[in-house]
């Protein structure tokens, strides 16, 4: 019995110096590098992304001791309203990547800080449509994630060979070829025209190339009429399924093109490694050609798509200062070709994009030039630009349902733009 | 034995003094049980009253405040934005949208009910007849509970699609069509399509319930009634259906609820399009709140689902009453 309570004692006095043994070392590890841990929240999804990130942030740790990056995916339709969650509970992650057109939202909340106050922080080399996405009262708050993308018109070589016609490069033409494309196994074309973002966002380069406004407050202008009758006279044509109204970008319409049913699609670079998986490769089966415009000699204005990286407010300054470090790494010439490459996006820089050209291949030509003229979609309009396009998507369903046409549907959207302009 | 009788009286003057005389002070705590009876109540009753206070008062009084808030992504960081008066109600009511998707879920709910009630009790008449695969049957028409709601409008995306769907080539196989029907992409047929899939959703629901109310229909009565004459749909409307009464007005009640709050079908199967066609109060409040981030506007339209779901909960209250009422009247 004695004995027995001596074993225990002695065990109890060695678990306690244990423990204090645990807790000395822990203090002295504390004391010898400062820990800090960063959230980050994004929705990348495909394996190119989450390796280049998961790599990225392998050999920031190593660089940095003592500091932890812990990544969050958050699925594309919920990153939005869960960023916006955690803002109103002042928990945003310390890094986060937002689409571009989310950028304004979140600076509205006044819980991400200006990177152009930090240590380090440059514009310079980059497409100014790209780095001009964060940018709010003279502040810069966001860096490209990978650069961005953009769209143009892809076709089917074969197709274009067996109807005897060339890829169009004038509205005319995208009409007639669209027709001289349509069979009975596929239409000439496949459009988007879901009701979401991404149908006023394929709608974009027809209206702004035609002289549109990028605010759309002369939507039922002539410019806007002429570019939605465009897709109206498809439909009806029967050069375009009417189907469409339920098609996203990617993968609805896209798959419609890979599965053979549609020659054409407005689309962008992300389709790359999927195509190349179903055996369709650049020159061989599709060939790429900007969007076309109505009349030769107009610009190709098309709308900058991407991801941009932005700090929060959480954590105290130190924080703030090694996630800007974390995604400033990312913004050198041979990271940014590298995550391009990954992303199947273009580099945010102009000379960095030029030496992408020559390494990644003739496919990305069209993209990369016509990024000059990119417009970045909530660029004045901020946090206005959701409705915006929500109001130009309801009008393209409305003109190509047959519910109202073209100009009266229009003439609505221009109604609610306006109000929403002057609000 | 005087002091007995006053000890068991239950006069308080005369029991208090009588009482404390005969029992001591055994007197005093029964008082006291009593009171910590009461206490002990309320102490199993706070988790519950805490669960309700936090799931449910606490998010309905935060979206009336919001619905008179100018909100804002600019706002959210703050618990309260600025006052917005009758701003957000106000503009539901200006916004056609908004009114379209109240008459929408109108229309939704009352063409769901009619058309699950109708299917549901011919099947749940089917079912009480011998027949083979009738056992297969009955457990097979569970299945639509089975999927997640995204799941099925989804695959009635497939199924009704312009060109390859199933429905469209089977009715031009058979030809009831001559060309595809533009199921999804009409804006007239759209609100259409998403009813009937709403419709094969609900079936299950309305069969089951309906089904074992009818296995509660006693023998004797159907007999009485074929013995005196009565014929298959004299049987039917006279004695079967207001012996079941009491279930079909609560199923519909429930089925009430459960129609006027679909969400997850509609926006699987035609994201409220084309064109806003199929617009819902809860896809287009989802769409206000979440899409263009207007809050107050969306917590405003949501009130409307609110004052419906309160205009029904009386309704269930007293419908369920008065069944009872009868049924237990039909019992004696």
């Amino acid at each position: 019995m004695n004995q027995w309570k001596r074993v225990r004692r002695l065990g109890l006095a060695t678990l306690t110096a244990a423990s204090f043994a645990v807790v000395g070392l822990s203090q002295v590890s504390t004391s010898a590098a400062p820990t800090i841990q960063l959230t980050e929240e994004d929705y990348f999804n495909t394996p190119g992304q989450i390796s280049a990130l998961a790599a990225y942030t392998k050999q920031f740790e190593a660089a940095h001791p003592g500091v932890t990056v812990t990544r969050q995916y958050v699925p594309f339709a919920n990153l939005d309203t869960k960023l916006l969650t955690q803002a109103a509970g002042h928990d945003l992650p310390n890094l986060l990547a937002v689409d571009n057109p989310f950028v304004s939202t979140m600076i509205s909340t006044g819980q991400v800080v200006p990177l152009s106050g930090l240590k380090g922080f440059s514009t310079k080399g980059y497409y100014p449509a790209i780095i001009n996405e964060g940018l709010s009262n003279g502040k810069y708050y966001s860096y490209p994630v990978a650069g961005a993308n953009s769209i143009a018109l892809i076709y089917n070589i074969a197709m274009l060979k067996a109807a005897h016609v060339s890829p169009p490069a004038t509205w005319a033409q995208l009409v007639t070829v669209a027709k001289a494309l349509t069979t009975k196994q596929h239409f000439g074309i496949a459009l988007t025209c879901e009701a979401a973002e991404d149908t006023t966002w394929q709608w974009e380069p027809f209206f702004w190339s035609n002289g549109g406004q990028a605010t759309f407050a002369n939507v039922a202008g002539a410019p806007g009429v002429q570019a939605l009758s465009l897709w109206k006279q498809l439909i009806t044509d029967g050069s375009a399924s009417k189907a469409c109204l339920n098609w996203s970008q990617t993968p609805a319409a896209s798959s419609q093109f890979i599965a053979g049913k549609a020659a054409m699609m407005v689309n962008g670079p992300w389709n790359f490694p999927t195509l190349n998986l179903n055996h369709m490769y650049y020159g061989k089966q599709f060939g790429i050609v900007p969007v076309p415009v109505r009349v030769p000699g107009q610009h190709v204005v098309v709308p900058l798509g991407g991801e941009d990286w932005m700090v929060s407010n959480s954590g105290g300054s130190a924080a703030q200062q090694m996630a800007f470090e974390y995604i400033q790494g990312m913004q050198t010439p041979a990271k940014e070709l590298q995550l391009a490459k990954l992303f199947g996006y273009l580099p945010g820089k102009i000379a960095v994009a030029q030496t992408y050209l020559k390494q990644a291949g003739p496919e990305w030509k069209v993209y990369i030039d016509q990024t000059l003229y990119a417009h970045p979609r909530t660029l004045g309009l901020g946090v206005k630009y959701p409705k915006i396009s929500q109001a130009v998507w309801t009008a393209i369903q409305a003109a190509l349902s047959g519910s109202q046409s073209v100009q009266s549907a229009l003439n609505t959207a221009q109604g609610q733009i306006k109000s929403v302009l002057s609000s | 034995m005087k002091r007995d009788y006053a000890g068991a009286a239950p006069g308080p003057a005369s029991a208090g003094s009588g009482a404390a005389v005969a029992l001591g002070p055994g007197s005093p705590p029964r008082l006291s049980l009593w009171r910590r009876q009461r206490l002990a109540g309320w102490l199993f009753l706070t988790p519950a009253i805490a669960y309700l206070l936090f799931a449910f008062a606490l998010p309905i009084v935060y979206n009336v405040m919001l619905s008179f808030e100018q909100t804002s992504p600019a706002t959210i960081a703050h618990f309260t934005a600025p006052f917005a008066g009758l701003a957000n109600y106000r503009f539901i009511l200006g916004d056609p949208t908004s009114r379209t998707a109240i008459i929408h879920t109108f229309e939704f709910t009352a063409g769901s009910l009619a058309g699950q009630f109708i299917i549901g009790f011919a099947l749940a008449l089917l079912f009480t007849l011998r027949f083979p695969g009738r056992t297969l049957g009955r457990s097979l028409i569970i299945v639509p509970w089975l999927l997640p709601l995204i799941v099925t409008g989804v695959i009635f995306k497939f199924l009704f699609q312009l060109e390859g769907g199933a429905v469209n080539q089977i009715l031009m196989d058979v030809g009831l069509a001559h060309q595809p029907i533009d199921w999804l992409d009409d804006p007239h047929l759209a609100l259409w399509t998403v009813l009937i899939a709403n419709i094969w959703l609900g079936v299950p629901f309305f069969t089951l319930l309906l089904y074992s109310a009818l296995q509660d229909v006693p023998v004797e009565v159907k007999e009485a009634a074929l013995m005196d004459g009565a014929g298959p749909w004299q049987r039917l409307r006279l004695v079967i259906v207001p012996i079941i009464l009491p279930v079909i007005e609560v199923t519909f009640l429930l089925g009430f609820v459960f129609t006027v709050k679909v969400f997850d079908l509609v926006i699987g199967l035609t994201g409220g399009g084309p064109a806003n066609a199929t617009q819902l109060i809860t896809t287009w409040s989802y769409n206000l709140s979440f899409q263009v981030f207007s809050f107050g506007e969306g917590a405003a339209l949501n009130n409307v689902l609110l004052v419906l779901a309160l205009i029904c909960s009386p309704l269930y209250l007293l419908l369920s009453r008065g069944s009872l009422r009868r049924s237990s009247g039909a019992a004696g």
